[in-house]
């Protein structure tokens, strides 16, 4: 099931190869349905998740390279199985709103299928082989997406993103090598590297993970492919890179470093929790400054991000305060997925108005909000989702870890909020410049957002405001699986 | 006498290439050529299959698995070269067709003899029939200065390295007594000599893998030689060269390793840091085979697991080399230039040859589930599991520093925009990328099928 669930997209992509060019709205229909498949699979399995098992679901385990150790093992839980989600309804999305995508469509639509593809994979693999396979497999198609079809420095933007990810997922392969050696018998298999105490270069192989991990996410000061990587990739391109790409940096925390190394973890924790509160303010900070709309909200991913990574950081510590500690686990998943709709959508609003305008510069908009009416509500319920408002998903999240990171980092948690007041202050300057004040002349003739855009920013608003009232379910969900791997040690 | 098959239809074939060269009425010597190096082939997989493997003539001559898989890649290789070569050779060279394919074949032979025998003096004999025909053969086009250029400086290089190698051999046989390798498991000798004996050899194979510091012919060779016969000089004789490494560090003790280690992080740094700059796709192929010479030493670092190790990386690398030449000798055709600058805009001149283009600079930086990534993977597995690590950090390193002039390429083809008229394809070349291109992703996806029949990953 979870395999079918991976490949269709690939399947999709074989069926593309053999497809004309120009009979470009055959092309576009595939992509979506294909795109939908997995979507459609994984709701089934959601509805069929059983939230009383703690382990790993639906798992396929065959032999792939036996002479290697290498296994095919697939299977999800209670955290990966959100993400799953996510990634395959912002694949969706983001494939319904390229629909305005005019050149070289047939490329652009099969790389998005392999991205998908790659993404899916790598929320479900659970042998590091494989999981290494997948991560770089959405890679490459990142590379061509900005390279392609992104904006004027998108040359400059696709070799940054691609080397400084190459350097983490290279340095992750030592460390997965490394633990492959340090275990007897040699196995990749993630379930049996769980069962094994610290291995003795537990410190050396942290390292190498947290390279590869801390540049996806991006924690300060690993985060300066971002900026670049954002600003130039094309909408879709920078709703899947900050909706999900991001994402897996944090889950492989999750997954990997806490439950494979715990003692590296307790070590480290300190630190990554003042990188993480660091990466909170600087990014606020800088964000603040930013007079381009994408940048502004690409910066604000950094802050967003490190409020994921202080509540990870606050569950790799020793402290016996496993309540705190699930809590902000717990936090950071759903804020992973909460970031994921709000900044989505986000990016969805700044292609639409650049779709119009071609301009991105908080100076040539002004008094949208009379002229553009629905989008200017709309922006204002991401925005307002951004910042944190109550009762909607952002705030819950936020909340959670708070509540779980303060009794173990009080001092932390509390220069953290400062982040909370900027990122407030930023979306509240933004919407005043864009969507109050007087309309500049130039922008009289601008039409209000279609209905292919009201679709993608409804799914995703309707999504935000469920988390928001009623999380319940979706914490019900990740529960178990969180104490699994918290009480593992 | 049915172990010599393969070497023997081999000759058989050169032979009749140039027997028929002499009749007026030309025979045409591609199809021959193809028949032979095919049946030839055939005959290396019925040996194996029928498992009857022995050393012959005391120890002289070799048929173990380890030269069946070296054999089998050197026909492959052969194949893939003449078929590349049939539409430049048309264009581009036109001359004596017939002696052309003859020392190609004699060439095929030379490598055969190389990897099938643990006797110094055999290496030789066969090194000198490699080299004597490729010094030809990367002249053959007399008209361009360049390409004289190479053959002068391939031949004083080459025979350089001959002579250093010679001089271990003498050093060799003076301590032990004997030309045969597996005499360095029982030499008691340690004496700075022996040492000598052993650096000198290995330099002198240095030449033909384009390691560090005997790489400096290969650039300008490869610049100048007819393209097909630089995709040759790229894979072929560098396999060769590995080969005998590898009976020399599964024989010899276990301190030399360091030496590897030692010319494995220099080769690959100097490979990729030169590679950086140039223009012309030959001269950065040329940097890029070094580089890659240098991750394949790091493979030597493990003797148990070497020659399966390295046996897989060649197959890799060479699969992704062949087809990236392949492109390059089309791309060469048609713009009449090798400035990866003219290639702009061919990704939508021929989006199908582009995407192989692309598959197989990725399998060459090491990116799942190509083959490459697999060699690379087994490479830094060996590496830190002898104890490497620092070897395999610096892999990684370099194979960052890889990833921006193989994307460099990319970069052209793919995000600048050039003229867009769509081309046709000599059959003879898609037919080679093709088969480069499902060997690369087959292997990426399922090593253990060559694992299984030849090499013991």
């Amino acid at each position: 099931m979870l395999s079918a669930v991976i490949f269709t997209p690939l399947i999709g992509v074989l069926i593309l190869l053999f497809v004309r060019k120009d009979n470009v709205n055959l092309i576009k229909t595939l992509a979506v349905v294909f795109s939908l498949v997995p979507l459609l699979l994984l709701i089934a399995l959601a509805a069929k998740f059983n939230f009383a098992f703690s382990g790993f679901q639906w798992q396929e385990v065959l032999p792939w390279i036996p002479a290697l150790g290498i296994k095919y093992h697939l299977g999800v839980d209670g955290i990966s199985l959100p993400l799953l989600i996510l990634t395959a309804l912002l694949s969706v999305i983001s494939l319904i709103y390229s629909w305005i995508i005019k050149e070289r469509t047939k490329e652009y639509f099969i790389l998005f299928l392999l991205l998908q593809m790659g993404m899916l994979g790598v929320f479900s693999a659970l042998d590091l082989f494989l999981f290494y396979v997948f991560w770089e497999i959405s890679l490459v198609p990142m590379y061509f997406l900005i390279g392609v079809w992104g904006g004027a420095r998108k040359e400059y933007a696709a070799i940054k993103f691609f080397l400084y990810t190459l350097l983490g997922s290279l340095a992750m392969l030592l460390s997965i090598l490394v633990l492959y050696f340090n275990t007897s018998p040699h196995t990749f298999d993630l379930l049996e590297l769980a069962k094994i105490a610290d291995p003795r270069t537990a410190a050396l192989v942290f390292s190498g993970f947290f390279l590869a991990f801390a540049i996806k996410v991006p924690m300060f000061p690993f985060h300066t492919w971002l900026p670049d990587a954002h600003v130039e990739a094309p909408t879709a391109g920078s709703v899947i890179l900050a909706g999900v790409l991001l994402k897996m940096g944090a889950y492989g925390f999750i997954r990997f470093s806490l439950p494979l190394l715990p003692e590296a973890c307790r070590f480290f924790a300190v630190p990554i929790a003042i990188l993480a509160v660091i990466s909170i303010v600087y990014g606020a900070l800088v964000s603040l400054a930013q007079t381009d709309l994408k940048k502004l909200i690409a910066y604000s991913s950094v802050n967003h991000m490190g409020y994921v990574m202080l509540g990870i950081a606050a569950g790799m510590m020793s402290s016996p305060q496993l309540a705190a500690q699930s809590t902000a686990i717990s936090g950071a998943v759903l804020q992973m997925v909460s970031h994921g709709l709000i900044t989505g959508g986000l990016f969805l609003l700044v292609g639409v108005i650049y779709e119009r305008t071609h301009t991105r510069q908080l100076a040539d908009f002004g008094g949208l909000g009379a002229k553009l009416p629905v989008f200017a509500g709309i922006f204002s319920f991401f925005a307002f989702g951004s910042l944190g408002l109550p009762a909607l998903s952002g705030f819950i999240s936020e909340f959670l870890i708070f509540i779980g990171t303060f009794p173990i980092y009080p001092v932390l948690t509390g220069l953290s909020l400062i982040g909370v007041l900027l990122t407030a202050a930023l979306f509240l300057v933004t919407i005043e410049k864009m969507l109050l004040g007087p309309l500049l002349p130039k922008n009289n003739l601008l039409v209000d957002v279609d209905k292919r855009e009201i679709f993608c920013l409804g799914v995703l608003g309707v999504l935000v405001l469920l988390l928001g009232v009623y999380p319940l379910p979706l914490l019900k969900m990740m529960e178990n699986s969180v104490a699994f791997i918290l009480g593992g040690r | 006498m049915s172990l010599f098959w393969p070497e023997g239809i081999v000759l058989l074939t050169a032979c009749l290439v140039l027997v028929g060269d002499l009749f007026p009425r030309r025979v045409q010597p591609v199809p021959i050529a193809l028949a032979g190096l095919g049946l030839s082939l055939l005959s290396l997989l019925v040996l194996r299959s029928g498992g009857s493997l022995a050393a012959l003539a005391h120890n002289f001559y070799w048929f173990d698995l380890f030269s069946l898989f070296f054999k089998g890649l050197f026909l492959g290789i052969g194949l893939i070269i003449v078929m590349i070569n049939i539409d430049y050779f048309k264009a581009q060279v036109k001359k004596n067709e017939g002696e052309f394919y003859f020392l190609f074949l004699i060439s095929l032979l030379g490598l055969m003899i190389v990897v099938s025998s643990p006797n110094l003096l055999l290496i030789y004999l066969g090194i000198e029939i490699v080299g004597q025909s490729s010094y030809l053969l990367a002249g053959w086009q007399k008209n361009l200065r360049r390409s004289g250029e190479a053959a002068i400086k391939y031949f004083l290089f080459g025979a350089v390295a001959s002579a250093i190698f010679l001089y271990g051999v003498s050093l060799f046989y003076g301590l032990t007594g004997s030309f045969d390798l597996s005499r360095l498991l029982v030499s008691p000798l340690l004496s700075p000599l022996y040492y000598a004996a052993l650096i000198f050899m290995v330099l002198g194979f240095g030449f033909k893998i384009a390691m560090a510091p005997m790489q400096f012919w290969c650039p300008d060779v490869y610049e100048g030689a007819p393209i097909p016969i630089t995709a040759y000089l790229s894979v072929g004789p560098k396999a060769a060269g590995f080969a005998v490494l590898l009976r020399f560090i599964t024989l010899a003790r276990a301190d030399l390793i360091w030496l590897f280690a030692l010319l494995a992080a220099v080769t690959m740094t100097w490979g990729n840091l030169v590679a950086l700059r140039q223009k012309n796709i030959k001269r950065l192929l040329a940097y890029s085979s070094i580089a890659q010479a240098g991750y394949i030493l790091i493979g030597l670092v493990s003797p148990q697991l070497g020659y399966g190790v390295v046996g897989f990386y060649l197959l890799a690398y060479a699969l992704a080399n062949l087809g990236i030449f392949a492109i390059v000798i089309y791309l060469s055709l048609i713009l009449q230039s090798e400035n990866i600058d003219d290639y702009a805009g061919f990704a939508r001149r021929s989006p199908a040859l582009a995407g192989a283009l692309a598959l197989f600079l990725f399998s060459l930086i090491g990116i799942p589930p190509l083959a490459g990534f697999v060699g690379k993977f087994l490479i830094f597995k060996a590496a830190v599991g002898s104890g490497f690590l620092w070897l395999a950090l610096l892999g990684v390193i370099n194979s960052v520093v890889s990833v921006y002039y193989y994307l460099n390429i990319l970069r052209v083809i793919y995000f600048k925009p050039g003229d867009e008229t769509a081309i046709n394809l000599p059959a003879a070349i898609a037919l080679a990328v093709m088969a480069c291109l499902i060997g690369t992703i087959v292997f990426g996806l399922f090593p253990d099928l060559a694992g299984n029949f030849f090499l013991k990953i």
